[in-house]
């Protein structure tokens, strides 16, 4: 067997794509290290991906299984490592909430704190459009729909880069720990004064038999609704706008014709997705998969990414082509664990285009395309920063 | 074999087309249509498409 690849290490540079499409063409599941250095296969190949996305012989519940497998050991993430029937029965309490009449309900929302953002960045300047945009704006959303206190919100880019794109595991447990133990208290204190919010609602849901939520799911559950609802979105609209700005001639087409907005963000979400790691499964029963064995206990992740430029099933998977006109990713993975908030998602970066492109007629990287840096990040593809120069008027 | 599905359930997210297409589509408004007397042998693929449904909104009885 090779030896495992350190994927965190690859992904701090941007020649990281086109080494998973070698990496893809040549095996399709391979031996990765994470960073509490745990060995896991990791599927790559897009048919592969299909295939095991699906199989009930791999199972989310790492914390039964394998342990070692979870993301924080001892707090196990609802939905992410549950299987149905829980994981859906779970589900089904915060489904309509992201659903498509629930989200486009949000839009005059989304677009009023996409403004104003946007407004606070003046006629001109530099900035970090990570900092000053693709990080408040889910962020905000997301606060609002939860009912989490405008106040609090201080320790939550820290927490979510931390968790998402650990530099190490010590830092990774503490900033879990902390957002755990935050969720709980505004729980507690939710219960005490209860909101009209998605929370508030939470914590008065009852199951088919009386039951509710405890104060450990619920504050599970805040939690990764609160990261996996921002920290996914603020790295694919920053991804998406780097992608559209080194490739000139896609951000004309769609400065020409601002309705390809939705396909330009579908095309984003399959070129640099920002959610490029999928949580561990466990084998169940050893499976034979891709050549290899999957023995009973091993770990399993799939590296969505790779199976979005599997040149199998996409022609030219390194170009940039927002004419793509497909949806057929698989960025939001597939079955049973389909992203929660892929409306959400959409919506928002959708929108942020829109409003980004037609607020600013110049829009540029402020330092050469080689320059910018890619987060050391196993589970989020993502920039450290971003930086854009901005006007109003044309140069 | 007989298929329910139950549309309170479902969000319209389309897993289940992913996995069996033959037998599960969603009409422009997202809702799901599912035809009418699947061959025997698509069952096994009936199957994984329930499993596949986030919500569970599809029962499968007599595959």
């Amino acid at each position: 067997m090779s030896e495992a690849i350190d994927l965190a290490g690859l992904a701090a540079s941007a020649g990281l794509e086109r080494e998973l499409q070698r990496l893809t063409t040549s095996r399709g599941i391979i031996r990765t290290r994470q960073l509490n250095q745990q060995e896991t296969w990791t599927v790559l190949g897009a048919a592969l991906t299909r295939e095991l996305l699906s199989d009930p012989r791999l199972s989310n519940d790492v914390h039964t299984h394998a342990p070692h497998g979870a993301l924080v050991e001892g707090m196990p993430v609802m939905l992410l490592e549950q299987d149905d029937p829980e994981h859906s029965r779970y589900r089904r309490l915060v489904t309509a909430a992201f659903a498509s009449k629930a989200v486009r309900q949000l839009e005059p929302r989304i677009v009023q704190i996409t403004r104003e953002l946007l407004d606070a960045l003046g006629d001109s300047g530099t900035a970090d459009f990570i900092e000053a945009f693709t990080y408040p704006m889910p962020l905000e959303v997301i606060c609002d729909l939860l009912g989490v206190p405008a106040e609090d919100r201080d320790p939550f880019r820290r927490w979510a880069m931390d968790i998402s794109a650990a530099p190490s595991l010590e830092a990774m447990q503490k900033a879990a720990a902390e957002l755990f133990a935050y969720c709980a208290t505004l729980i507690a204190a939710k219960r005490e004064h209860p909101t009209e919010d998605l929370l508030g609602e939470m914590i008065a849901a009852r199951f088919e038999d009386g039951t509710g939520l405890s104060d450990e799911e619920l504050s599970s559950f805040t939690a990764v609704l609160l990261i996996a609802g921002h920290d996914t979105v603020t790295n694919l609209l920053a991804n998406a706008l780097h992608d559209l700005l080194t490739h000139p001639a896609q951000l004309a087409a769609l400065r020409r014709d601002p309705s390809l907005a939705g396909q330009a963000v579908e095309e984003a979400l399959r070129f640099r997705g920002s959610a490029m790691t999928t949580v561990n499964r466990v084998a169940l029963e050893d499976i034979e998969a891709g050549g290899v064995v999957i023995r009973k206990g091993e770990l399993v992740r799939f590296l969505l990414n790779a199976a979005n430029r599997d040149e199998d099933v996409r022609e030219d998977p390194h170009t940039f082509d927002i004419g793509r006109a497909t949806a057929q990713h698989m960025a939001f993975g597939m079955g049973p664990h389909f992203c929660l908030g892929q409306r959400l998602a959409r919506q928002e970066a959708t929108i942020a285009l829109t409003e980004i492109l037609d607020r600013f007629p110049t829009l540029e990287l402020a330092v050469p395309p080689e320059e910018v840096r890619w987060l050391a990040s196993d589970a989020i593809r993502g920039l450290e920063e971003l930086p854009l120069r901005y006007a109003r008027g044309t140069a | 074999m007989r298929i329910t599905v139950d549309h309170d359930l479902c969000d319209g997210l389309g897993q289940c087309a992913l996995v069996a297409p033959e037998v599960f589509e969603l009409d422009d408004d997202e809702r799901l249509m599912v035809a009418p007397d699947p061959a025997p042998g698509l069952a096994p693929r009936v199957a994984a498409a329930a499993r596949a449904c986030p919500v569970r909104a599809i029962t499968v009885e007599g595959a």
